[in-house]
């Protein structure tokens, strides 16, 4: 079972899109809705593009998050890095008043930094579910994708949605998957395979949305550098994350993923 | 052959012997009816403490109770059961799976208190299945039911039959998480309650957290006459043969906080059945005196008719001790009827014009006076009225024992 | 006017039997007035423990913060405020309160908890809690240097779940009212139990400026809490501070829109429902005693009288053959028991309030009754002597009923004496 911290990571705003961590499954053709007009692909090529698209040993990060809520608007400038499957440094540099907070992720748990006190505070498992950073993420969000692969099965289908045609990822829970949605849809280019719009769905019902757009290059591969992450009971609220700069496969110091090493960047 | 005299006597004078009859049998039921209701309630506290800590006596890992960590868990489960099944005093053993961690729903999180049991032998101590509002308590059509507070469902926005998703650390430390189904809501009517409680069957809860034939706690039920406390004692030497590092605790033990209120209620309750024995003997007493002191003249005929002073004394006697067997014959009747009238009917605090509450702890159904006879603090009562009736009426027999006749039929009180 | 000379002469005439009775309502009264007093000062204690710690009398919050707390719900509190309102009679003392809510650890452990930014001084004249201190000390009344660690006080379940103790250092992370995320280094100065469970597992004090720093809350409070002179005056008291600052009383009636910003000042009974409601349900129990103490009285009472009437038939019969009308009759029995439950309750008032004033102000040992006479039970904290509480309610109450049943008791046998048959009854063949 392979796991990409750099989907934890680089897909931070896409909610760490599982697809592209999942394990291949058996491949299930699906014929397309009118038919048969074009072949489906086949899913592991599918899903093994995802990976590769994501596929990095390191990366380092630049973004910039607005996190509307009712109350009022925030936004944020972080910079983040990640090294193999665990480690993972979530940095904010703007505005000046939260600068140096952090947030770490090695293989042994989650963690906060508090500038202010030059601490770290551990975050309890019970606070997964919570908001990170007070956006519309979760901490979950951050150390969840381990076990996606063992909890959904992924099939291919073609899919119209006002006139455009995607490819869409089926995600159904396993049985006795211990996850609260009960359907995951990807919809991607039929193409290139692009990730379009990811849904999140609770009976029928869509709970979160989150769309992709700014398409660039990145080491040749085409990559949405925007997301926005919708919760639908609250319309008017959404993340955005924008990435600035992107780097994939740059030398990490193993040992920025340390209180130490925290200390040194968060405070440049 | 005063005994005749003293019967005869009674039914001679039958307005002042039914009146005074009377006035104790009624004094005395009432007494009985007041000491049933006072000791139901309490009673009642007695049972709810037991049941709120989860038995007459417990048994966890050691220092589980203190910590509620998930680690201290009882490894060999079906062996301890089996001890604590087995030890002569119990009547009945509990098992239990208990897991503190978080439960989910697309829409939100929140802590949950988890229960896994069984619900045929929970019910027997409490059941709470009392509380059901929608959907079955576990009632095995499914493998992985859970049944959740109402507020906690509310703020999941969960309806039955909906994905729920536990997660919780097992044994090990390591974060787990199981997928439920919500079967089945409870109300207690109590906020914190609402909010926190979960149960699920115990198979569904050690699958979900990695504790196969493993158990949190057994909580023992004792026999009838069984001391706690001996109890626990027993259960400690039975199973520190195992040492398997287990504590046993009696329910005052675990849960001291109830302790002092209910030790407190208790004497309250003595207090008041001293108010109430005070008030009575004054009554009583009262009557007696006055109806013995009123027949000096009667009895001074008498003893000018030749009845000697001793004798007359005997005979007041005589007729005290018949009139108060009588009395307390008919008042122990009246006494046993309202008790059982209370009892089946209940007095309700509810009809008093209480509207609908929501208390932490207690139910308008609860606030129900029922009554419960305390065997001990009856008798206590019957041989105080007995008494004090009987020796109220001794001091005018002595008195009227000494009286010259002339004096007596001239005492006008 | 007759008939109450003959009545008091009645009565004087059978010493032995009207004292009797007295003594009997005496007891009742004098019974009841105690337990009365001692119910009271329970309910007082149950009361004062509830909300004393945390709650105080009386609460003043925004109506938004009332419907969902929130850390943007806040007021402004200034000085020339909080002054009108200590200048209210009765407000012994308030303190303005920052709540907000988030996590509090250090890299091994932490936990989620209330944080309460509080002015030292202030807190400590509004609720007792500085003195449930049992390790270190309360807050200083200033806050320490900027450089430093800021001060905090932790509830004794926070520190054992911590594992912390006065020295050890804490990291506070939480979202602020502005949605930013505020830290800060905190230093343990002192742990509290207070007995009030939600108070010990979950709560911190940090300085009241600290906190707003923290929180980002210029200026603001999310509460103020009062506290009154006299416990049970807090619903008068709650509507003199609304009218200090301009408030309202109690919560808007329905849904309406966002309650939005309006400040409301409630009532103890209001913010804590629950215990209002164990209380009027306490009160209403003791109905059950009553009834069955006057229910014996009065079968004391009716008894005498009865066993009187009996007794005096023929007197009676000779009376109303000389003359005297039914209604007297009736009149001066019926005074008879009036007068004997007048007085004997009069009596039994004074003595029982004699004692439940010494109670009051010495308080009875609760030890006496049980071991953990200091406990806390469904958070609310109890201590071991139960100081009583005598009201003129406590006092007059009893002393009516008792007169209500007298009268009534006495009601029967009157009637029957007044309708009696004067010829045969003289002749002496009634029985």
């Amino acid at each position: 079972m392979t796991i990409r911290t750099s989907c934890l990571l680089i897909a931070l705003a896409t909610a760490l899109s599982p697809t592209l961590c999942l394990e291949r499954t058996a491949a299930q053709e699906a014929p397309g809705p009118e038919g048969g007009e074009a072949q489906l692909p086949d899913v592991d090529s599918v899903l093994d593009y995802l990976d590769d698209l994501y596929r990095s040993s390191s990366s380092h990060a630049v973004m910039e998050m607005t996190v509307i809520r009712e109350r009022g608007t925030r936004e944020l400038r972080l910079e983040s890095w990640s090294r193999g499957e665990e480690d993972a440094l979530i940095v904010i540099r703007e505005p000046a008043r939260e600068a140096g907070t952090a947030t770490l992720r090695t293989e042994d748990g989650l963690w906060n930094y508090a500038p202010r006190a030059d601490r770290l505070i551990r975050i309890p498992s019970g606070l997964l579910s919570e908001s990170w950073m007070g956006s519309h993420f979760t901490n979950d969000d951050l150390v969840r994708e381990t076990s996606y692969d063992e909890d959904y099965r992924a099939s291919l289908s073609w899919t119209e949605r006002e006139g455009e045609r995607y490819l869409q990822v089926t995600l159904t829970p396993r049985p006795e998957a211990p996850v609260v949605y009960t359907e995951l849809r990807f919809l991607l280019t039929p193409e290139a395979w692009i990730p379009v719009r990811w849904e999140y769905l609770d009976e029928g019902e869509l709970v979160r949305v989150m769309t992709f757009d700014d398409v660039q290059s990145v080491d040749g591969k085409p990559l949405p550098l925007r997301m926005v992450v919708r919760p639908t009971d609250e319309p008017d609220e959404r993340t955005v994350v924008r990435y600035r700069e992107l780097e994939l496969d740059v030398p990490v110091d193993a040992d920025l993923f340390t209180r130490r090493g925290l200390r040194r960047v968060a405070g440049s | 052959m005063i005994w005749r005299i003293a019967w005869r006597n009674l039914w001679r004078h039958r307005t002042r012997t039914v009146i005074m009859g009377s006035a104790v049998a009624l004094i005395y039921g009432l007494t009985l009816v007041g000491l049933g209701i006072n000791d139901d309630g309490h009673r009642r506290m007695l049972e709810e403490a037991t049941a709120a800590a989860g038995g007459d006596v417990l048994v966890h890992d050691e220092g589980y109770w203190d910590t509620r960590a998930s680690d201290r868990v009882i490894r060999r489960g079906p062996d301890v059961l089996e001890t604590v099944r087995s030890q002569p005093g119990v009547r009945l053993a509990i098992p239990r799976v208990l897991v503190n961690g978080l439960v989910s729903t697309s829409a939100a999180s929140s802590a949950v208190h988890l229960r896994g049991v069984d619900p045929e032998l929970e019910a027997r101590l409490t059941d709470p299945a009392d509380d059901l509002v929608r959907g079955s308590f576990l009632a095995g059509e499914r493998s992985d039911p859970i049944v959740l507070g109402a507020r906690l469902v509310e703020k999941l926005e969960l309806e039955l039959g909906d994905r729920v998703v536990l997660t919780a650390s097992d044994p090990g430390g390591e974060l787990t998480r199981a997928l439920f189904h919500l079967s089945g809501v409870v109300e207690t009517g109590t906020r914190e309650l609402d909010e926190m409680m979960g149960y699920t069957s115990i198979e569904a809860a050690r699958e979900a957290v990695g504790m196969e034939g493993m158990l949190t706690q057994v909580g023992a039920l004792a026999a009838e006459e069984v001391s706690v406390d001996a109890l626990a004692a027993g259960l400690r030497t039975a199973l520190g043969e195992r040492a398997d590092g287990l504590e046993v605790l009696t329910w005052r033990e675990a849960v001291p906080e109830m302790v002092g209120f209910i030790e407190l209620d208790d004497a309250l309750g003595y207090l008041y059945m001293g108010i109430l024995l005070v008030v009575v003997l004054f009554s009583i007493t009262n009557t007696f005196l006055m109806a013995v002191m009123e027949r000096v003249r009667e009895l001074g005929l008498l003893n000018a008719l030749g009845l000697r002073g001793e004798r007359i004394g005997h005979l007041l006697l005589a007729e005290t001790v018949l009139l108060t067997g009588l009395a307390m014959a008919a008042g122990f009747a009246l006494g046993l009827g309202g008790h059982l009238a209370v009892d089946h009917w209940g007095i309700s605090v509810a009809a008093w014009g209480l509207e609908e509450i929501e208390i932490s702890g207690l139910d308008v159904a609860d606030l129900v006076f029922y009554s419960t006879i305390d065997p001990a603090k009856w008798a206590l009562a019957s041989a105080l009225v007995g008494v004090a009736t009987v020796a109220s009426a001794l001091y005018p027999a002595w008195k009227a024992a000494r009286l010259s006749p002339a004096e007596a039929m001239r005492f006008y009180e | 006017m007759t008939s109450l000379k003959l009545g008091l002469r009645n009565l004087a005439r059978n010493r032995w039997r009207s004292g009797l009775t007295l003594a009997a309502v005496a007891v009742a009264v004098g019974l009841m007035v105690w337990s009365l007093s001692l119910y009271e000062g329970w309910i007082q204690a149950m009361v004062r423990g509830a909300t004393a710690v945390e709650t105080a009398q009386v609460q003043v919050h925004t109506a938004g913060y009332v419907d969902q707390p929130r850390a943007y719900r806040g007021f402004r509190l200034d000085a020339p405020e909080l002054a009108s309102v200590r200048r209210v009679p009765g407000v012994v003392a308030a303190s303005p309160r920052v709540e907000l809510h988030g996590l509090v650890g250090n890299e091994q452990r932490s936990q989620v908890a209330r944080i309460l930014g509080v002015d030292p001084e202030l807190e400590r004249r509004t609720t007792p809690v500085a003195e449930a201190v049992t390790a270190g000390r309360w807050l200083a009344d200033e806050p320490p240097s900027r450089a430093e660690p800021r001060e905090v006080v932790v509830g004794s379940g926070v520190a054992r779940q911590l594992q912390v103790e006065p020295g050890d250092e804490l990291v506070t992370f939480l979202e602020a009212a502005d949605g930013s995320l505020g830290n800060d280094l905190l230093r343990v100065v002192g742990i509290v139990r207070t007995g009030n469970t939600a108070l010990d597992q979950q709560t911190v004090y940090l300085h009241l400026s600290d906190a707003r720093t923290l929180g980002a809350l210029e200026g603001e409070v999310h509460e103020l809490a009062i506290r009154t002179e006299d416990l049970t005056r807090a619903a008068e008291s709650a509507r003199e501070v609304a009218a200090a600052l301009g408030a309202r009383v109690g919560m808007p009636e329905g849904d309406g829109a966002s309650p939005g910003e309006e400040l409301v000042v409630r009532p103890w009974q209001e913010v804590l429902p629950g215990v209002n409601q164990m209380i009027v349900v306490f009160r209403r129990s003791y109905w059950i005693l009553y009834l069955l103490v006057y229910l014996l009285a009065a079968a004391g009472i009716l008894n005498t009288q009865r066993m009187s009437a009996l007794e005096r038939r023929r007197e009676f019969g000779v009376m109303m053959a000389i003359g005297m009308r039914p209604r007297r009759m009736f009149r001066t029995l019926v005074v008879e028991s009036g007068v004997v439950g007048v007085l004997g309750a009069l009596i039994g008032a004074a003595g029982g309030a004699a004692l439940s004033w010494y109670h009051q102000a010495h308080g009875l040992d609760m030890s006496l009754f049980t071991d953990q006479a200091a406990f806390s039970y469904m958070g609310v904290a109890f201590t071991e002597r139960l100081y009583f509480d005598l009201t003129l309610g406590n006092v007059v109450e009893p002393v009516l009923v008792m007169l209500g049943v007298a009268l009534l008791s006495g009601l029967w046998p009157a009637i029957r004496s007044a309708r009696i048959d004067p010829a045969p009854t003289i002749a002496g063949r009634t029985e």
